[in-house]
C-alpha cells in the first residue's frame, strides 16, 4: 500500500534529517516542472502532481538511503542538480514524488593537473569550476549555453554538449570516471583510466540516463590547457543554408578541428547578427589551442571558404563580441520570463541531428511545415552548432504568440505539435530526434521510432536497473499503461 | 520641405518617436574605449530600440487598439537604413505610417536638433499627440521631449506610465511625479515623455502579419531638406564609463540555516534596529 504524503515526509526527515527536507508549498509547485513549461511558471499555474518533498542531499550516502527507501516503497524519484532542464525531464509526473536534489553536493574533490583530470561532486556548477580552472590556466573544454546554471551531474545525465564540441567533443568524450547510485541504494564507481577494453563501456549506461536509471553523485572529467590568446574568430555571410552546410561539411571532411563551427539561418541570424547580416545566413568558426594549430586551422578554413565567391567574410571582431554574450545565466532567464509575461510571446528550441546528405532536407521540411501548420508563429529558424565528419545538428528556434488559450493548454496547442513536426521530419529523413538536450518527457512519444529495433535494449536497461520503476517516471521511457 | 499632409480623416493622429541605439549591455568592458573623437565604437554590437521609446510605441499601440475612435499611428525615427527593420515590424503591428529621417550628421548628443526635426515634421503633418521616450542611453540628457514641447508651444507630461483614449478627443494619462502617481484627463495637443512604464515590451507580430503588412513603403525624408538650422547648446568634453558594479560578499557556512543566521546577525538585525 502506497505511503501517504505525510508519511513520506516523516520518513525522509528520519532518513536524512529534517533540515534537508523541503516542503514549502510554493517551492514544491515550482519543482513539479522545468523550463519546458515556462509559460505555466510565468502564469503561476501548476497542473502536474506536486511532489511530496524535495530532499537536499549532502552526500552519496544520503542519496543511497533515499533511493533505497523510495525503491522499497515504490515512490517515484526525480533526480536534479542545476535545474536547467528544458525538455520536461524534471517534471514530477507521478503523485507524491520525491525530488532528489544534488545541488548541495558541490565540492571539488581533486584538480589533477598532471593527469589532466578533475573530480567533483554532482552539484558543482560548471561555471564555477571552469572559472576556477581558467585562473589556473586550464579549462574543461565544455561550454553549453546553460553553463551559468548547469551542474556537473545533470550535464552528464543528459549527454550535454558545449559550444567548443567540434574540438573537444561532447560530455561523453570528456568524462573519465563516474560514481552513481542505483535504485536499490547500491553505489557504483567507475574508475578513472585513459581507456579500457574490458567489455562494454559501462559509463554509457549512466551518461544520458536522465535520472531514469540512477543518480549521478560524482564525476571526473578531462581538463585542457587554456590559451585564449591564440583564439581566432572567423565569420561569413551567405544566402542559403544549403551552401553553408556544404562548406561546413568540407571543413570537417578536410580534417580541420575548429572549436566552434556554427551556421545560422536568416531568421535566427536576425536575432543575433542584425547589425551586419541583414537577410543573410551566417557561418562562424573559432580556432583555438596551441598557436601553431590555431593558426593552421584558421588558414585551412579560410582557404576552403575562400573558394566560394557567394560566401563573404565579415570582421572577426563581430564574431568575437557576439561570442562573449552567448551564455544564458539567471539574469537572462529572468528577463525572458518578464518579456513572456508582457508580450505572451514565447520561444523554444528543438535540437536534432542528421548526416550531411539529409540535414538540409530536415531543416527545410520541418521549417516549412511549422510555418504552414502552426498558428501564431512569429519566428521559425535555427542553426547548426555541432559538426562531425559525417553530419551535423540542427537547433530549431521558434517563437509564437500565445492566443486564446489557457496557460496549461499552451503546450498542447503549440509546443507539442511543433515538436511533433520536427520529430516526424527528422525520423523521415533518418536523423536523430535528440542531439543534446535529452529526451526528457517531451520527446518520449517518439522514443520507439528513434531507437527502432534497438529499443528493447533501452527497455531492458530500465527493467534491470530500476525494476520497481521508481526513477523519474515518464522520462526516457514511457510510463507503462 | 515635404508636401503638407492633407487633413487626416482620423479622429486622432499620434506620432511616436523612437531611436535605435546600440545594445550597450552587449559591449565588453574592454571595448569601452573612446577614440580620438571621443566616440566609443559600437559597430560590433547589435542595436535595439531605446527601452523608453519601446514603451511609448507599445503604449500608443495598445491605446489605439482599445480606442473607440479612429486613430492613425505614425512612427518616426531619425537614423540610417537599419532603422527600417523596426519600422517594418511596426507596420506588421498595425502602425499606419512609418517615417525615417536620414540625418546629415551625428546628432546623438544634439537634442535641440532632434526636437527641431520632430517639430518640423509635426508642422508638415499635423499631430494631436506626440510620444517620446523620456531619455535614451546615448546622451542620457532627457531634454528632447521638453525642447520639442517648447518649440511646438504644447504642454508636456513627463514620466508617463499609461495612456488611454477616452473619447471625444480626450486622453487619460498616468504619470509619476515627485509626490507619487498622477492621472490626468487632457485635451490634445500634448507631448508625452514616457518613463518607467509597467509594460515595456513591444508585442511581436506573427510571420503572417509580417508578410501581409511589412512591405508597405516607408517615408524617407532628409534632415537638411526640412529641418531648420539649430545651434547646439552643449559640447561634448569627455567620456567615461559609469561604474555600476556592486560589492558582493559570499557567506560561508554549512547549511542554509547557518548562512541565514550570519546574514541576520551581521546585516539585517542592525538595519532593523535602526528603524
Amino acid at each position: 500500500m502506497a505511503l501517504l504524503r505525510e508519511e513520506i515526509v516523516h520518513r525522509l526527515e528520519q532518513i536524512v534529517g529534517a533540515e534537508k527536507v523541503v516542503t514549502d508549498e510554493q517551492v514544491l509547485k515550482e519543482s513539479s516542472i522545468d523550463r519546458f513549461r515556462k509559460f505555466q511558471d510565468v502564469c503561476g499555474v501548476y497542473v502536474l502532481p506536486i511532489p511530496a518533498a524535495i530532499v537536499m542531499a549532502s552526500s552519496t550516502q544520503d542519496v543511497s538511503n533515499v533511493l533505497k527507501f523510495a525503491s522499497e516503497n515504490r515512490i517515484n524519484v526525480v533526480p536534479r542538480t542545476g535545474r536547467s532542464g528544458i525538455e520536461g525531464g524534471l517534471e514530477t509526473a507521478v503523485e507524491n514524488s520525491i525530488v532528489l536534489d544534488g545541488s548541495n553536493m558541490n565540492k571539488v574533490l581533486d584538480i589533477d593537473t598532471y593527469n589532466m583530470q578533475l573530480t567533483c561532486e554532482c552539484g558543482v556548477p560548471l561555471q564555477d569550476i571552469d572559472d576556477k580552472l581558467r585562473e589556473m590556466g586550464y579549462h574543461t573544454g565544455h561550454s553549453p549555453q546553460s553553463k551559468p546554471l548547469a551542474q556537473m551531474g545533470g550535464l552528464v545525465a543528459v549527454r550535454s554538449i558545449g559550444q567548443f564540441s567540434t574540438l573537444y567533443g561532447g560530455i561523453e568524450d570528456l568524462i573519465v570516471g563516474v560514481e552513481a547510485v542505483f535504485p536499490d541504494g547500491r553505489i557504483a564507481r567507475i574508475k578513472n583510466v585513459p581507456r579500457r577494453a574490458a567489455g562494454p563501456d559501462i559509463r554509457h549506461i549512466i551518461m544520458g540516463s536522465e535520472g531514469a536509471l540512477c543518480f549521478i553523485t560524482e564525476v571526473t572529467v578531462k581538463i585542457f590547457k587554456y590559451r585564449p590568446e591564440n583564439n581566432r574568430f572567423m565569420g561569413f555571410v551567405m544566402d542559403t543554408m544549403k551552401l553553408g552546410f556544404e562548406i561546413l561539411r568540407e571543413v570537417m571532411v578536410a580534417g580541420y578541428k575548429p572549436s566552434v563551427a556554427r551556421l545560422y539561418d536568416v531568421e535566427d541570424a536576425q536575432y543575433y547578427f542584425s547589425h551586419f547580416a541583414k537577410d543573410k545566413c551566417v557561418l562562424i568558426f573559432m580556432a583555438e589551442g596551441p598557436a601553431a594549430i590555431a593558426e593552421a586551422t584558421e588558414k585551412g578554413i579560410l582557404e576552403i571558404v575562400g573558394r566560394y565567391d557567394e560566401c563573404k567574410p565579415v570582421d572577426p571582431k563581430l564574431i568575437e563580441t557576439w561570442f562573449l554574450n552567448l551564455n544564458w545565466g539567471p539574469e537572462k532567464i529572468a528577463q525572458e520570463l518578464e518579456e513572456i509575461r508582457q508580450t505572451h510571446n514565447i520561444g523554444y528550441t528543438t535540437e536534432v541531428s542528421g548526416s550531411w546528405s539529409c540535414i538540409n532536407d530536415i531543416y527545410e521540411s520541418a521549417r516549412d511545415r511549422v510555418i504552414a501548420e502552426i498558428p501564431d508563429i512569429t519566428m521559425m529558424g535555427g542553426h547548426s552548432s555541432h559538426s562531425y565528419i559525417n553530419g551535423t545538428n540542427m537547433y530549431f528556434m521558434y517563437y509564437y504568440n500565445i492566443v486564446d488559450v489557457k496557460p496549461e493548454d499552451e503546450i498542447n496547442k503549440y509546443h507539442n505539435p511543433i515538436n511533433q513536426i520536427i520529430c516526424e521530419e527528422t525520423l523521415r529523413y533518418g536523423g536523430s530526434i535528440v542531439h543534446h538536450h535529452g529526451l526528457g518527457k517531451a520527446r518520449v512519444p517518439w522514443v520507439k521510432e528513434e531507437f527502432g529495433s534497438s529499443y528493447f535494449m533501452l527497455e531492458t536497461l530500465k527493467e534491470a536497473f530500476d525494476p520497481n520503476g521508481i526513477m523519474n517516471a515518464g522520462t526516457l521511457v514511457p510510463i507503462p499503461k | 520641405m515635404p508636401a503638407r499632409w492633407c487633413q487626416s480623416q482620423n479622429n486622432m493622429n499620434i506620432l511616436i518617436c523612437f531611436k535605435t541605439v546600440p545594445n550597450l549591455d552587449l559591449l565588453p568592458a574592454a571595448d569601452f574605449v573612446a577614440d580620438g573623437q571621443l566616440r566609443v565604437d559600437t559597430g560590433f554590437i547589435p542595436a535595439a530600440v531605446n527601452c523608453y521609446d519601446e514603451s511609448a510605441l507599445e503604449m500608443a499601440r495598445e491605446a489605439a487598439q482599445n480606442a473607440k475612435e479612429d486613430v492613425a499611428l505614425t512612427a518616426l525615427t531619425i537614423g540610417g537604413e537599419a532603422s527600417e527593420t523596426t519600422l517594418k515590424t511596426l507596420y506588421a503591428l498595425g502602425y499606419t505610417h512609418g517615417v525615417r529621417i536620414e540625418p546629415d550628421d551625428d546628432i546623438r548628443f544634439a537634442p535641440e536638433r532632434v526636437a527641431a526635426a520632430v517639430a518640423a515634421y509635426a508642422g508638415c503633418y499635423p499631430q494631436d499627440v506626440i510620444l517620446t521616450g523620456v531619455q535614451s542611453p546615448e546622451g542620457d540628457n532627457g531634454q528632447m521631449p521638453l525642447l520639442l514641447a517648447e518649440r511646438l508651444g504644447w504642454p508636456c507630461v513627463t514620466q508617463v506610465t499609461g495612456l488611454r483614449l477616452v473619447g471625444e478627443g480626450m486622453l487619460e494619462v498616468d504619470s509619476m511625479t515627485d509626490n507619487g502617481g498622477l492621472t490626468q484627463k487632457l485635451r490634445p495637443p500634448v507631448v508625452l515623455a514616457v518613463g518607467d512604464a509597467p509594460s515595456t515590451c513591444l508585442k511581436v507580430p506573427t510571420l503572417k502579419d509580417r508578410m501581409q503588412r511589412s512591405n508597405r513603403p516607408i517615408q524617407v525624408l532628409h534632415f537638411t531638406d526640412f529641418v531648420p538650422v539649430v545651434q547646439s547648446g552643449a559640447c561634448l568634453q569627455a567620456l567615461r564609463q559609469r561604474q555600476n558594479a556592486r560589492q558582493g560578499l559570499v557567506i560561508e557556512g554549512g547549511s542554509s540555516r547557518d548562512k541565514a543566521k550570519v546574514l541576520y546577525e551581521t546585516y539585517i538585525k542592525r538595519v532593523l534596529e535602526q528603524l
